[in-house]
């Protein structure tokens, strides 16, 4: 049995996401600990107490730090009331999921020598990445214009660990689960007349971002559609017992004539009431986190800054609806952007909340087309992880749908020896035009940064090369580093964060070997994409003129 | 020159409650301390307000009642902190009203102004962002304690945090401010779990 500690400083959905890992270390009989900010608490006192839980309390450091009252060493106190809490245990290891200054400081104040960090952190001044997993999380994920994988596999990946997350991650009050079985009992027969199509559909609009939320006027016009088109999907808006979110459904009740189920409930309530809905109408937020452990179907509408293929809920019949104009308004790096349009946003989302009750695996791109959303649905691998598809058939989408499959593809190759389905990989892209093109372009690119690098491998053999002409040499080979959508990112990326990695200690002949061993990893990279983007020409050439020959022969016959 | 005692007058008023008189100034109304306590508590109540800071307690009428609003707002978590900094005053106020029955609320009296931004439990209170209510009176009879009060800057020396701690993870220059420590910290090459620690928490400000 380990002693393990696992810290996220991030916000509610990243630590109900984390939680995962962490439940799932505990099962395997692990002691494990978790640590975020105290103002989350709220979520992680309704986790199994499998789970132990500790809390820095960042508001009073914040406050101590921005206040000219009172002296900063109170802040370092507050800070320490934590660290010495941590350091009563011999930590074998300590994950570190939010990836931020904070926790990387932290760790070696809290570490042994024996204990094993997984993610970033701090030696003295220098940040250290413990393997390629942490460089992928740290320095590569948030640069690409696609997320191809996501948030939940970065950290079972990073961690080594496969998630076996039930729905005991969280805990349920007897009572509350009476009052809630009672109650939608209560609207079930009060809308009875509609049999078995009867679906309790939780609405949960509001997130701690305002950008991220389903604003009141499309809850309105989602409800208002909802009943016109299927009366038996009955909307159920559920919020939290604070100010805010009470003034914003005050607001949209008054609108609907008091005419919906509300209900206000603590996160001690919240279990209940997501575990017993028959489907999530939900913003990209904590809920869906839970919903995904509870099995609650889920339509996430996914508002914030984020591209479309970022991480998501994980259901396999669950579905993302990313709106054009948000997606244009947010997403900078987005190729093309739209106008916003004049949609009726609650008739879109009544249309497809009644098509996916109806049948959730049947989705009809082309409604969502004309509807200006793009939407993305969760496929689970094999492996137990999930790959997200859009189904938008608009030329930019359908390019990152593409760069999409194949950076997910070669990331895995290249981080995890995973072998790959050359079959399913074509079947997929051959759907996509640019290919053939994008494939050619890349090759142009991988020969002409492999020159970049047998020069510097060769001028970094030469005896007495001053370091100036190899740090030029390297430059070369950096700037590629512009090309967010090249699939050469990755690998000279990894050099990249190899290099500013050297030992400061070296002496300048140890120096020179250390990044002669990174040239020859990155060339061994370069070499691995080049077949990889080969064996996918190649098959894809296969599938091809296999499908021409069916052709003819359909046209035979 | 030593500071001369302030002058306390328990007087009754027109409604029979007991008021104070500290140097001539009246701290209470002359004619009915309990309406006049009534209308302050009922223009400061803010029932979004995280707690309340109390300058001055005079003989208590005014907390009373705020502590009134709270329990019929159903607030009663919410706490009150009073400075009074008459320690005279604050006994009278203590035998009137058996403050100990709220035990989450909290007075200072008889204490010098910096001292109190370096007790734990009031800097958590001001962390909440607390409502300042000044009780007009009571700040008049005490201004040079209560304007110290309200414009302290801390010193943020680096001695300051040194001598708090048993040894000094660092020897030079003890008088810089703990941010431009900060900024020394991070360009050294080899850093020891205290000053780490003391950059993770700088890392708070982004």
């Amino acid at each position: 049995m380990k002693d393990i500690l696992i810290i996220n400083l991030k916000r509610f959905g990243d630590i109900t996401l984390s939680t995962r890992l962490a439940y799932s270390l505990a099962g395997q009989g692990h002691n494990v600990h978790f640590l975020c900010f105290k103002e989350f608490s709220g979520i992680t006192n309704i986790m199994n107490p499998k789970i132990n839980f500790h809390y820095i309390d960042r508001k009073r450091i914040e406050f101590i730090l921005k206040s000219q009252l009172v002296n900063d060493h109170l802040a370092i106190d507050e800070l320490k009331k934590t660290i010495n809490e941590l350091k009563e245990y011999d930590w074998d290891e300590i994950h570190n999921l939010s990836n931020d200054k904070i926790a990387s400081r932290i760790i070696p104040t809290i570490m042994s020598e024996n204990t094993k960090v997984r993610g970033v952190q701090y030696r003295d001044n220098e940040l250290i990445h413990s393997g390629s997993w942490e460089i992928y999380f740290n320095n590569i994920a948030n640069e690409l214009t696609t997320y191809p994988v996501s948030l939940h596999e970065i950290f079972f990946r990073l961690s080594g660990h496969k998630d076996s997350t039930d729905s005991t991650l969280f805990t349920r009050s007897a009572s509350h689960e009476e009052t809630v079985l009672k109650n939608f009992e209560k609207i079930r027969q009060k809308f009875s007349s509609y049999g078995n199509d009867i679906r309790l559909m939780g609405i949960t609009p509001f997130s701690s971002s305002r950008e991220k939320d389903i604003s009141s006027d499309e809850v309105v016009s989602t409800i208002e559609a909802l009943k016109a088109r299927s009366p038996y999907i009955i909307p159920i808006l559920i919020h939290a017992p604070i100010q805010a979110e009470k003034n914003a459904v005050k607001e949209i009740l008054e609108k609907l004539n008091n005419n919906l189920i509300t209900i206000e409930c603590d996160f001690a309530a919240l279990v209940s009431v997501v575990e017993n809905i028959d489907l999530l109408f939900s913003t990209d937020s904590l809920f869906v986190h839970m919903a995904n452990v509870l099995k609650t179907p889920v339509i996430c509408v996914s508002n914030g800054p984020s591209p479309t293929l970022f991480q998501g809920t994980l259901g396999a019949s669950d579905l993302i609806l990313c709106r054009e104009d948000i997606y244009a308004n947010h997403n900078t790096r987005s190729a093309t952007v739209e106008e916003s349009t004049n949609t009726n946003w609650g008739e879109a989302y009544s249309q497809i909340i009644t098509s996916h009750v109806q049948n959730p695996r049947e989705i009809n791109s082309e409604v969502f087309e004309e509807l200006g959303i793009n939407a993305v649905i969760p496929s689970h691998t094999q492996d137990g992880f999930v790959s997200y598809k859009n189904i938008s058939l608009k030329p930019n989408h359908k390019d990152s749908q593409m760069l999409y499959v194949l950076q997910r593809n070669f990331f895995l190759k290249m981080l995890t020896a995973t072998p790959i389905n050359m079959k399913e990989i074509t079947e997929e892209l051959k759907k996509h035009d640019g290919l053939e093109s994008f494939i050619t372009e890349e090759k142009e690119k991988i020969l002409n940064v492999t020159k970049k690098v047998l020069n510097c491998l060769r001028v970094t053999k030469v005896q007495g090369q001053n370091s100036s002409t190899i740090i030029n040499h390297m430059s070369e080979i950096f700037s590629f580093l512009d090309n967010k959508k090249s699939l050469l990112y990755a690998p000279i990326c990894y050099f990249y964060v190899e290099c500013s990695q050297a030992p400061a200690v070296a002496t300048q002949e140890e120096k020179l070997k250390y990044f002669e061993f990174k040239l020859f990893n990155l060339k061994n990279n370069i070499q691995a994409l080049f077949q990889f983007l080969k064996d996918i020409e190649v098959t894809s050439l296969d599938s091809k003129n296999q499908s021409t020959v069916n052709r003819h022969r359909e046209q035979r016959f | 020159m030593s500071q001369e005692k302030p002058r306390i007058l328990v007087e009754h008023s027109k409604s029979n409650h007991k008021t104070i008189k500290v140097n001539g100034i009246y701290i209470h109304s002359r004619y009915n301390p309990v309406k006049e306590a009534k209308s302050f508590a009922t223009a400061s109540f803010d029932e979004n307000a995280s707690g309340y800071l109390v300058l001055g307690s005079g003989l208590g009428y005014h907390i009373d009642e705020l502590q009134s609003l709270l329990e019929e707002a159903g607030q009663t978590h919410k706490r009150i902190f009073v400075i009074e900094p008459n320690a005279d005053v604050f006994e009278l106020a203590d035998t009137y009203f058996d403050f100990t029955t709220s035990m989450k609320n909290r007075f200072y009296t008889d204490i010098e102004f910096d001292e109190l931004f370096f007790n734990e439990e009031f800097v958590s209170f001001l962390a909440m962002k607390p409502k300042i209510l000044i009780h007009p009176a009571s700040y008049n009879a005490n201004k040079a304690f209560f304007e110290s009060f309200l414009t302290y800057k801390c010193k943020n020396s680096y001695s300051e945090y040194s001598e708090y701690r048993s040894a000094a993870p660092c020897t030079e220059d003890l008088k810089k401010d703990l941010k431009n420590v900060r900024k020394d910290l991070q360009k050294q090459t080899k850093l020891t779990n205290d000053e780490q620690l003391l950059l993770a928490t700088y890392e708070f400000l982004g």
